[in-house]
C-alpha cells in the first residue's frame, strides 16, 4: 500500500522524467538521470570548479609539483609533469559531454530519420537506405576512426563524425522495424481515411510512438561515444592539447603511472567513464520498461 | 441508372511470396482477393456484404476507400472515379467517404487524446479552427456521448463501447455521405453491440447516409441492411433483398451459410450442412466456379466455366450454373429465433 506521501516522495523530478518519457518510479532510471545531471552541471561550471588543467605547477620550495599525492591543495594529486589531476578530471567532463551529446544527437537524428523513411515508404527507398546501413555496419570501428583522424585531422568534430557514421545504422534498423509494425496499425489507416498526408501521419502518428526507442538508442550512443572518444584519445589520435578522460588515461599510461602506483591518476577518469556509460545503461533500462512493460515480470 | 456507388469489374490480386522454382521460371503468382465485382448502391441505401473469413470482403471495403489500388476495374462514388484521385480531389473524397473500423482498441492513436483524434479529420479538411469545438460537440451528441471531459482522455482510459462511439464520431465529424463499416461490432461485448448498431441505424436514417456493412455475421447484416450481397472467394455469388436472401437463398453457398446458423437448443438435431468437405483457397481458384470444390450440387460445367452473375426477374442476382433449376422449390430453411 502506498500512502499519498510516499507517492509524492517517489516522484523526485517528475517533469524532467516526463519530458524524457521515462517512468517516474523507476529507481535505476532516476539514478542514471541523476548521474547525467551531476556530470552536466560539472561540465557547465568547469571553469568555476577547476583551474587551468594544463598549467604546470610548482611547490612552495620552487620544485616542480610532480607526482604529488592527493592533498588539500591538489585533491587528486598531480601528474608527472606537475599538472593538477582534479582540474583535468573536471575539465575532461566537458570534452566527454561535448563529444558524447553531439554524437548521440547526430546518431539519433540520422538513425531515426532514416528508419522512419525506410520503414514508412518501403520499396526502393527502403532498399537504398538499408543497404547503406549494411555497408556502414561492415566498417570496423577503431581502424575507421583512426584512418579518418589521419585524413581529416585529429579534431573533435571528426571524432563525432566518425561515431555518427558508424552508429546510425543500429538505430535506423530498430526504428525501421518498429515503423513497419506501426504502419499496419488501425490508427494509421484511420488517419489516412481521415485525409492525413504521409508527412502528417509520420509526424503525428508514427514519430511520437517511436520516440522512446530513439531516446533509448540515444542514451546508449552517449556511452558509446564517450568510450570511443576515450579510446581515440588513449591511442593518441585525439585532438592534441585537449583535456579529456581518455587523454588522461593515455598520459598516465605513457608515463607509467601504474608501475609507480599513482592510482589517484588513472582511477578517477576510468571511474568517470564507467559512471557515464552505466548511467546510459540505467536510462536505457528505463526505456525498456516503457517499451516492453511485460519484461518486468 | 444513377447509383451512388458504381462498381464494375473491380479486381484486386495480391502478389504471393515466390518459391525458388517460381523465381527461376519467372512466375509471379498472385492471390485473387477480389475478382470482377459488379454492383451498384443507390443513394441512401444500406447494403450488407456477407462472407466468410478471407473471402475478400475487407479488401472490397479497402478498395472502396481507396486504401488499396485495384488491379483492374473501376469504381465510382458519387461523381468521383476512384482511379487517379489525388491531391485536393483525394482530400475532398476523404470528406465524403468514411470508414468505421473493426477494432476500436486499435483505431485510435494510443498516445493522443480523444479530442485531438476527433479534430484530425477537421484539420485535414481545412475546417477553420474556430469551428472545431462546435463540430466536435455536435458529433458527440450524435453518437450520444455525454461529457466534454472525455476529450481529454486517452484511448486506454475508455471502454470498448465508448471507443467505438468515438470511432463512429470521427467518421461522422466531416459529415460524410458514404460509410464503410467493417465488422463494426465484432470486437465488442455482446451487451453493447445492439446499442452501437441501433445508433448507427438511427444516424444513417437521420443523416441520409449510404452505407455498406461488411460482416461474417448473418444476424448483424439482417439487422442493419435491407439488401445483402454474399461473397465467396473474391466473387459475388448472390445479391438481393436481405429477407429474400435469407428465406429463399438461391446460391448453394448461401444455403450452406444459412444452414450453418447455430440453433438455440443443444438437443435439437440438425441436418448435415449442404457442403462437401474442403477448405476454400483463393490461390487455387481455377477457371470454373470458385465454390466448385465444396458445392454439393456441382455439375461438369461448374469446373469448366465461371458462372456469370445473372439478374433474375425481380432484381435478385445470383452466380450459379444451376440457376434455372435452383429456383425450383427446395426444402425451406428454418431460421432460429435467435437471429
Amino acid at each position: 500500500m502506498s500512502t499519498p506521501a510516499e507517492g509524492k516522495r517517489r516522484r523526485r523530478f517528475p517533469s524532467l522524467m516526463r519530458a524524457l518519457r521515462l517512468p517516474e518510479n523507476d529507481p535505476l532510471a532516476m539514478i542514471g538521470v541523476a548521474i547525467y545531471v551531476v556530470f552536466l552541471l560539472v561540465a557547465l561550471f568547469a571553469d568555476v570548479l577547476a583551474s587551468d588543467p594544463l598549467e604546470i605547477l610548482f611547490l612552495d620550495d620552487g620544485n616542480l609539483a610532480a607526482n604529488v599525492p592527493p592533498s588539500l591543495a591538489f585533491p587528486l594529486g598531480t601528474t608527472n609533469l606537475g599538472r593538477d589531476i582534479y582540474s583535468q578530471l573536471i575539465v575532461g567532463t566537458r570534452a566527454a559531454f561535448v563529444v558524447g551529446l553531439t554524437a548521440a544527437i547526430a546518431v539519433v537524428a540520422v538513425g531515426t530519420l532514416v528508419g522512419l523513411l525506410a520503414g514508412y515508404f518501403g520499396g526502393w527507398v527502403d532498399n537504398v537506405l538499408m543497404r547503406l546501413a549494411d555497408i556502414a555496419l561492415g566498417i570496423p570501428f577503431l581502424p575507421f576512426v583512426i584512418v579518418l583522424a589521419a585524413f581529416l585531422g585529429a579534431q573533435t568534430q571528426n571524432v563525432v563524425l566518425a561515431i555518427t557514421v558508424l552508429l546510425w545504422p543500429n538505430t535506423a534498423r530498430v526504428i525501421r522495424s518498429q515503423v513497419l509494425t506501426l504502419r499496419e496499425r488501425g490508427f494509421v489507416e484511420a488517419a489516412r481515411v481521415a485525409g492525413s498526408s504521409d508527412w502528417r501521419i509520420i509526424r503525428v502518428h508514427i514519430a511520437p510512438n517511436i520516440l522512446p526507442l530513439s531516446l533509448l538508442y540515444g542514451s546508449i550512443a552517449i556511452g558509446w561515444a564517450i568510450l570511443t572518444e576515450a579510446s581515440i584519445s588513449f591511442l593518441g589520435f585525439g585532438p592534441s592539447g585537449s583535456v579529456s578522460w581518455g587523454a588522461m588515461l593515455q598520459d598516465a599510461y605513457a608515463s607509467q603511472a601504474l608501475s609507480r602506483g599513482s592510482y589517484n591518476w588513472f582511477v578517477p577518469p576510468g571511474l568517470c567513464i564507467v559512471l557515464v556509460v552505466v548511467a546510459g545503461f540505467f536510462i536505457s533500462r528505463g526505456y525498456e520498461e516503457v517499451l516492453f512493460p511485460k519484461l518486468k515480470d | 441508372m444513377d447509383a451512388y456507388v458504381h462498381v464494375r469489374g473491380l479486381s484486386k490480386a495480391f502478389p504471393v511470396r515466390r518459391g525458388v522454382g517460381q523465381v527461376l521460371r519467372g512466375e509471379h503468382p498472385v492471390v485473387h482477393a477480389v475478382r470482377d465485382l459488379d454492383f451498384d448502391i443507390a443513394q441512401g441505401e444500406t447494403v450488407g456484404l456477407l462472407g466468410e473469413s478471407g473471402c475478400g470482403k475487407t479488401t472490397t471495403g479497402r478498395l472502396l476507400l481507396k486504401l488499396v489500388e485495384p488491379t483492374s476495374g473501376t469504381a465510382r462514388i458519387g461523381t468521383r472515379e476512384l482511379a487517379g484521385l489525388k491531391g485536393a480531389a483525394l482530400r475532398d473524397f476523404r470528406r465524403d467517404v468514411q470508414f468505421v473500423f473493426q477494432n476500436p482498441f486499435d483505431a485510435l492513436n494510443p498516445r493522443i487524446q480523444i479530442g485531438r483524434s476527433l479534430a484530425e479529420p477537421l484539420i485535414n479538411a481545412g475546417v477553420p479552427k474556430a469551428e472545431h469545438a462546435d463540430r466536435i460537440r455536435l458529433v458527440l451528441e450524435r453518437v450520444r456521448i455525454k461529457g466534454v471531459e472525455l476529450l481529454e482522455r486517452f484511448p486506454h482510459e475508455m471502454s470498448g463501447g465508448q471507443l467505438q462511439r468515438i470511432v463512429l464520431a470521427r467518421a461522422l465529424v466531416l459529415e460524410p455521405r458514404f460509410i464503410v463499416a467493417d465488422e463494426p461490432v465484432s470486437m465488442l461485448d455482446v451487451s453493447v453491440r445492439a446499442g452501437i448498431l441501433n445508433l448507427m441505424r438511427d444516424l444513417q436514417d437521420s443523416l441520409g447516409l449510404t452505407a455498406i456493412y461488411i460482416s461474417h455475421d448473418l444476424a448483424l447484416v439482417r439487422y442493419v441492411a435491407r439488401r445483402t450481397m454474399v461473397m465467396y472467394l473474391g466473387s459475388l455469388v448472390e445479391d438481393g433483398p436481405t429477407e429474400d436472401v435469407i428465406s429463399r437463398p438461391l446460391h448453394p453457398y448461401t444455403r450452406a451459410l444459412i444452414a450453418a446458423v447455430p440453433l438455440p437448443r443443444v438437443s435439437q438435431t440438425r441436418d448435415p450442412l449442404p457442403l462437401r468437405p474442403g477448405t476454400p483457397d483463393a490461390r487455387k481458384v481455377g477457371a470454373g466456379c470458385a465454390f466448385v470444390n465444396r458445392c454439393p450440387v456441382a455439375i461438369a460445367a461448374c469446373t469448366a466455366e465461371r458462372p456469370p452473375l445473372v439478374t433474375l426477374p425481380g432484381g435478385r442476382r445470383v452466380a450459379c450454373h444451376l440457376m434455372p433449376a435452383a429456383t425450383q422449390p427446395r426444402p425451406p430453411v428454418t431460421l432460429s429465433p435467435a437471429l
